[in-house]
């Protein structure tokens, strides 16, 4: 039987440190270029501003012929669309729309071409689609932050455990830089969700949901299904129905992101090192971000694109709790919005 | 011998160190984390909307904690297996399945106070503390393993078992609690000990080991049984069972427990439950078509079921009987529930597969004439036009 040797086991997890840290340092960071994988072409250009006008209900579909002899009203009518309660009629009133994030950015129009990242992305547009057309519009499209759905846990010996702290920083962290995107990249008009009652209410977060099955989809299978799903990079039709259409008398698009993070304790980390040290991997950390940018009149899933990246033993670039963490993660997402992209950043 | 000291240095150092967080810090991520699972349980659909049976179960927990009045809250959960389970912020989740297996107030009112006790002792947070500690443990008993040529995992299942030892005693204690609080509420001291017993036989009956099917980690039922009765011998005068109220206001979610074991064709439960438990008397007529049903269900898994170890004949004669009672059951509820429709068609589908199609023909017109909604009655309009087809001269 083999025995445990302290000093042995000491050793080999500082020399996986070592390593780990000098793969790191020789890895340069990969150019923008190099994580570009135009995975789906820019999109037709969206519907023309609708203003403020209610978007007409597209017809619903067909039932079933009723059976011989059977009366027509046995078969039952359309369910009606949710009507906004009184209070997200208020913002319909254009100065009751507040913006997620005082506008500190550039105007929309000269925005639209310049990354958002402090740091210019010189060969990223080489590689981008044509430039947005829903940013060349003359005013603003209208987009509806959703309520970001982003958790941090705490992966400690014992297990995970959600932070209450660290979630609310990395949601606000990532609000902030996400509608500093939109509002730069996208040239949208950031719109706050109304509180929304009943029906409404359900109806909106039946359709996250759905969004969020969407996303997963796109992720695990259109990016790593291989070629048997190789047509959907190129005829990204994804959809997530028209549910959300009496969302239009306030937003003409909407905005969602979810995801996670796991960040490793001090203990994780070194029951990670030492499990290596005999050769067993433990999990350790990472985060995950998923967006995506859905049209409200039709449904489709206009743009979407998700990042992942890891903690090793404790390290990370990617603490989304670091204002600047998620200012670089979402700049990522959107360099060369709006064509969608698989990033995947590095940990060091 | 000196490796160990070491080892145990080298680990718990950092460990220590990280899981530094006082007391108000973990319940404010427990409270955070339950928050949001309480969300996301009420969004999912599976509460069960009744508001005058989830009046009726919080004015129960109500008078049994009066002390916790508007912090604990009822709801009822549609599952349709035996359980309940409390949470950190006071909510008290009881499947409709439990509702189904209960008979009246009394045993009602002993799983209730189980769960307000678990919510009253903190057990919640008690759990997760102990839990933290056994794990630190588990991990160096991990490295060890691992350095031993074991996978460290081996470490985390003697932590784990650990754990379900720690929190059995929780177990223990809210059983206590709750007798306590149902004798303190005037009920029928005997209610725990029936309902437990009557999981036990389920148990039996099912071929189902404890683990996993109820509250995994608690005592093993016989054990439950035992103590139960013990409180119950220590008691004083019979208390209340208010059967009548119970099985008026439980009804609908009781019945929904069953339509989702025919769903998910679990014949055996239902066979246990209305035929070998007679829980039928509490229902109304119709429910014995659920029954019928269950005979249908179990005989055709009979059939399927390759890892049984009786004889090939055993099985055949078992199936062979539960058909034949199916019938009877169909029968017997068309006899005593003559306009609940759903009986038609599943006779006229066991006599369609034994050729009889005259009779078959007859069951699903009738079957039609009782569910005329053409959502609900497409398949046997379509056996009605291929069968008259087929019988006209």
């Amino acid at each position: 039987m083999k025995s445990l040797s302290p000093a042995g086991l000491y050793a080999t997890a500082a020399l996986l440190l070592c390593v780990s840290m000098a793969a790191a340092q020789e890895t340069p960071p990969p150019p923008p270029s190099g994580l570009t994988v135009v995975e789906q072409p820019a999109p037709p250009a969206p519907p023309p501003p609708s203003g403020l006008t209610v978007t007409e209900q597209p017809a619903p579909p067909a039932e079933a012929a009723p059976a011989p002899g059977e009366p027509a009203a046995a078969l039952e009518a359309p369910p009606a669309p949710p009507a906004l309660p009184a209070s997200a009629a208020e913002q319909l009133d254009p100065g009751s729309s507040r913006p997620v994030e005082p506008p500190a950015e550039p105007a929309p129009d000269t925005a639209a071409t310049e990354p958002v990242s402090a740091e210019p992305v010189p060969d990223a547009a080489a590689a981008m689609e044509p430039a947005p057309e829903v940013a060349a519009t003359t005013g603003p499209k209208r987009i509806l932050v959703l309520p970001l759905e982003f958790t941090v846990y705490e992966r400690s010996v014992a297990g995970l455990e959600v932070v209450p702290d660290w979630t609310e920083a990395a949601r606000r962290n990532l609000l902030e830089s996400s509608g500093r995107a939109l509002r730069g990249v996208g040239g949208f008009e950031l719109i706050s969700l109304p509180p929304l009652e009943g029906e409404a209410n359900d109806v909106l977060r039946e359709h996250v949901e759905l969004f969020k099955i969407v996303s997963d989809t796109v992720t695990s299978v259109v990016h790593a299904g291989g070629k048997a799903w190789e047509e959907k990079k190129t005829h990204f039709d994804y959809t997530i129905g028209d549910g959300l259409a009496f969302l239009t008398e306030i937003a003409d698009y909407a905005f969602i992101l979810g995801g996670g993070q796991i960040k490793q304790t001090g203990g994780s980390t070194f029951m990670q090192l030492l499990a290596a040290g005999v050769g067993y991997y433990v999990p350790g950390g990472g985060t995950y971000v998923a967006a995506g940018i859905v049209d409200l009149r039709t449904g489709e899933v206009f743009w979407l694109n998700s990042m992942q990246g890891g903690e090793f033993f404790g390290m990370t670039t990617n603490d989304t709790r670091k204002p600047e963490a998620a200012e670089e993660i979402v700049a990522k997402m959107f360099e060369g919005y709006p064509a969608s992209r698989w990033v995947t950043v590095r940990p060091f | 011998m000196r490796a160990l000291p070491w080892s145990v240095a080298l680990l718990l150092v950092p460990i220590g160190a990280s899981a530094a967080i006082d007391e108000a810090e973990q319940r404010e991520r427990i409270e955070f984390e339950t928050r949001a699972l309480e969300e996301k349980i009420g969004n999912s659909g599976m509460l069960f909307d009744d508001p005058a049976l989830n009046d009726y179960l919080q004015g129960i927990v109500d008078t049994m904690f009066p002390e916790r009045r508007g912090t604990l809250r009822v709801h009822t959960f549609r599952n349709p297996e035996f359980n309940a389970f409390a949470v950190a912020t006071g909510g008290v989740y009881f499947h409709t399945g439990t509702l189904l297996r209960m008979e009246d107030e009394s045993q009602l009112a002993s799983v209730l106070g189980h769960e307000g006790s678990h919510v009253t002792a903190d057990h919640i947070y008690r759990s997760v503390k102990g839990a933290k500690s056994t794990a630190k443990a588990s991990v160096f008993l991990g490295i060890l393993a691992a350095g031993a040529g074991l996978p460290p995992v081996l470490g985390s299942i003697v932590g784990l078992s650990s754990m379900a030892g720690f929190s059995r005693d929780h177990e223990r204690e809210a059983d206590r609690g709750g007798f306590d609080r149902l004798i303190g509420a005037g009920y029928d001291a005997h209610g725990g000990a029936e309902a437990f017993a009557r999981l036990e036989r389920e148990l039996k009956a099912r071929h189902i080991t404890q683990g996993g099917f109820f509250f995994a980690s608690h005592p093993r039922v016989q054990e439950r049984v035992e103590t139960q009765t013990e409180f119950a011998a220590g008691a004083a005068a019979e208390g209340e069972r208010h059967t009548e109220r119970y099985r008026e206001i439980t009804l609908n979610a009781r019945l929904d427990a069953l339509t989702q074991l025919h769903r998910a064709g679990d014949g055996k439960a239902l066979v246990f439950l209305l035929g070998d438990e007679n829980l039928l008397a509490s229902l109304p007529v119709s429910a014995r078509y659920y029954l019928a049903e269950g005979y249908r269900l179990r005989s055709e898994a009979a059939r399927k079921a390759r890892a049984d170890k009786r004889s090939r004949d055993q099985v055949q004669a078992q199936r062979d009987e539960d058909a034949e009672r199916a019938v009877a059951e169909y029968q017997r509820t068309i006899e005593e529930a003559p306009e609940f429709a759903p009986t038609y068609q599943a006779l006229a589908m066991h006599h369609l597969r034994a050729g009889d199609k005259p009779q078959a023909l007859a069951l699903f017109t009738r079957y039609v004439e009782l569910a005329p909604d053409p959502k609900q009655s497409g398949y046997a309009r379509q056996y009605i036009d291929k069968l008259s087809k087929e019988l006209s001269p």
